[in-house]
């Protein structure tokens, strides 16, 4: 039987980590402004989160690998998560374009592998161009637009190049 | 573009990375490609802090949060408090808003606020009593469109005393005005205005036409003239010099400049970053540095006076009185004042309050000085007539952002 296609050895397969994340992340959010009802959901969620990750320990050096694989796709995650921040913070149009924007970039980054990269540079630049353009004035959002264009970019390519060294491997190793 | 990581077609070579770590070539490979990562890194942590000190400094919300809600919240008040939400939009020098405001049955009592003054800057409270007429003539002009007669008593308790205006007010039918429908859309223009458009005569004689029984013997007086304006100009230039060398009057001048948006918002005065008259982007560098110097905001300020205001000002205002010395003369002047400023407001003409000749002129009394600008104001009013406050007018280029507010619960007193 031929091994998946998306499993290089040396690397786990991303989705190794989503179901720890799964748990982190709401938990974290239980503990914000949601209220004290929430606090032992997040107490549980944050725990099994933890626990999870201990098991982890064994795959630290399969972590790094996937981390460092994936860092560009990290930097433009955050970067795309500052935008939503600072649209959130603007008022009006430039404030809805700056969370949209936000957003379509990370969903371009979660359909990363799906997209060619042309088209995938092509909607970064149309999730983070209008609100730049908009308040090209403020300096910062210009300047976080730029990088993420670049650093999504940077991401696309090599989420491709990874996906084209995938299927080499599975070629290799079915004969 | 690709930036961060190696380019295409290069995956052979990765997998030697992987199987020959130890490999010379794959080992500087690898060293280009984390130094890209951790630039790539350092890039975004750097953007994110910039990012953070945006939304600290209120970059992207220019005009908004509660320190400017008295601009659009002041029709929401009821009765007689909607009468002191119009007063509290006045103009007053370095937007200390020296007002305190007593509701009675069937009036209001306005006093002077004596603590929020701006010292050495006017050193005889001249500009205090100035923004107070300012803000009496808003309460008035609220008055009348809200179904009130006002009746007002100018200094009740004597010239001295901090009561500045007892407003009686009956009711009557509303009398909305023009000008009290610009009360919210007057704000002070330190941008630089439409070079060489002038008023038009029909204009100056409007607002010159403003004065009525309420502000006395109150008059303006143009200075719109090419030699005049270029007289003026160049006066304006030197006081702002003789201020900038005055270290107290630059230090009380450098107090009430705010250049933090929570004291914006904590404390709802003073002259903003946003109200400077700077362009977006340079408005938008300035909050993201760190704060200006005392130095550096005066010398901005006079190269702001000598390249934008006297260059592009179409004309000056000089309201004038018989005796500026007198508290009442200056209520009435500052009511007069007011009513130009809303005037041009709705027509669609800019205008900057500059004073920096009385503040001189105020200062050398004060110090014993040769009255090196006294004279000049002298010398430029007709006889009879001194000089009380001064203004640029002329067609915006930009539309001014608003100023902060204190809220009306703020200055009422009980
Ligand atoms: C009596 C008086 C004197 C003023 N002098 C100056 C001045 O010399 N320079 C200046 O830029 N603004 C001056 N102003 C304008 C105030 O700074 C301004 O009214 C205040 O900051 C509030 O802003 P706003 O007018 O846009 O509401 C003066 C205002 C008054 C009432």
């Amino acid at each position: 039987m031929p091994r998946s296609p998306c499993v290089v050895p040396g690397h786990p397969h991303p989705r190794a980590f989503q179901p720890k994340v799964g748990l982190f992340a709401p938990g974290a959010i239980c503990f914000t402004t949601a209220g004290p009802l929430w606090y032992l959901p997040g107490a549980i969620l944050v725990g099994s989160g933890v626990a999870a990750l201990t098991d982890l320990r064994s795959e630290t050096s399969t972590l790094r690998a996937t981390i460092d694989r994936n860092w560009t796709s990290i930097l433009t995650a955050v970067l795309a998560l500052f935008y939503v921040f600072l649209g959130a913070t603007a008022l009006g149009l430039a404030g809805v374009l700056g969370i949209l924007g936000g957003l379509a970039v990370l969903a371009v980054l979660a359909f990363r592998t799906r997209l060619a990269p042309a088209l995938g540079l092509a909607l970064l630049a149309v999730a983070t161009v209008p609100f730049a353009l908009l308040v090209w004035w403020s300096f910062a959002v210009p300047l976080i637009g730029i990088l993420l264009i670049a650093t999504g970019w940077t991401a696309l390519r090599s989420s491709a190049q990874h996906t084209g060294k995938r299927s080499t491997g599975v070629v290799a190793r079915s004969d | 573009m690709d930036l961060l990581e190696k380019s295409p077609g290069r995956h052979v070579d990765d997998q030697r990375e992987v199987a020959e770590p130890r490999d010379s070539r794959v080992t500087r490979r690898t060293l280009l490609r984390r130094a890209g990562l951790g630039i790539g890194t350092v890039l975004v942590a750097g953007s994110g802090a910039l990012g953070y000190r945006a939304y600290d400094q209120g970059v992207l919300q220019v005009g908004d949060g509660p320190a400017y809600a008295p601009w659009s919240s002041w029709r929401e008040q009821n009765g007689l408090l909607r009468l002191v939400g119009a007063a509290i939009l006045a103009p007053s020098p370095h937007n200390a808003q020296p007002w305190l405001f007593e509701i009675g049955s069937g009036r209001i009592d306005l006093y002077a606020d004596r603590a929020r003054w701006t010292g050495a800057t006017d050193p005889f409270r001249r500009e205090q009593y100035v923004g107070l007429g300012a803000a009496l003539e808003n309460l008035v002009l609220a008055a009348k469109a809200n179904g009130y007669a006002p009746q007002v008593t100018l200094l009740p308790d004597g010239s001295g005393s901090s009561h500045v205006a007892r407003i009686e007010l009956a009711r009557s039918s509303p009398q909305a005005s023009a000008l009290y429908a610009q009360i919210p859309n007057r704000h002070t223009n330190r941008y630089a205005y439409v070079q060489g458009k002038r008023a038009p005569t029909a204009a100056l004689d409007a607002m010159a036409g403003l004065n009525n029984s309420a502000t006395g013997d109150a008059r303006l007086f143009w200075f719109a003239g090419a030699a005049q304006r270029s007289l003026i100009g160049d006066l304006l230039i030197e006081a702002t010099e003789a201020l900038m060398a005055d270290p107290d009057q630059s230090a009380s001048d450098y107090a009430w400049f705010r250049q933090n948006w929570d004291e914006i918002q904590r404390q709802r005065d003073g002259i903003t970053i946003d109200a400077a008259g700077l362009s977006d982007l340079v408005a938008a560098l300035a909050k993201l540095l760190p704060a200006q110097s005392q130095t550096a905001t005066d010398n901005a300020w006079l190269a702001a006076t000598r390249n934008t205001h006297t260059k592009t000002a179409a004309g000056y205002g000089i309201v004038a009185v018989r005796d500026a010395d007198h508290n009442l003369q200056r209520l009435q002047g500052g009511r007069l004042l007011e009513r130009i400023h809303l005037w041009a407001s709705g027509n669609g003409i800019a205008l900057h309050h500059m004073n920096q000749l009385t503040e001189r002129a105020d200062r050398e009394i004060q110090l014993g000085l040769a009255h090196r600008f006294g004279d000049q104001l002298t010398e430029l009013m007709p006889s009879g007539w001194q000089a009380l406050s001064t203004f640029r007018i002329g067609y915006p280029t930009h539309t001014p952002h608003k100023s902060p507010r204190r809220s009306v619960a703020a200055v009422i007193v009980t």
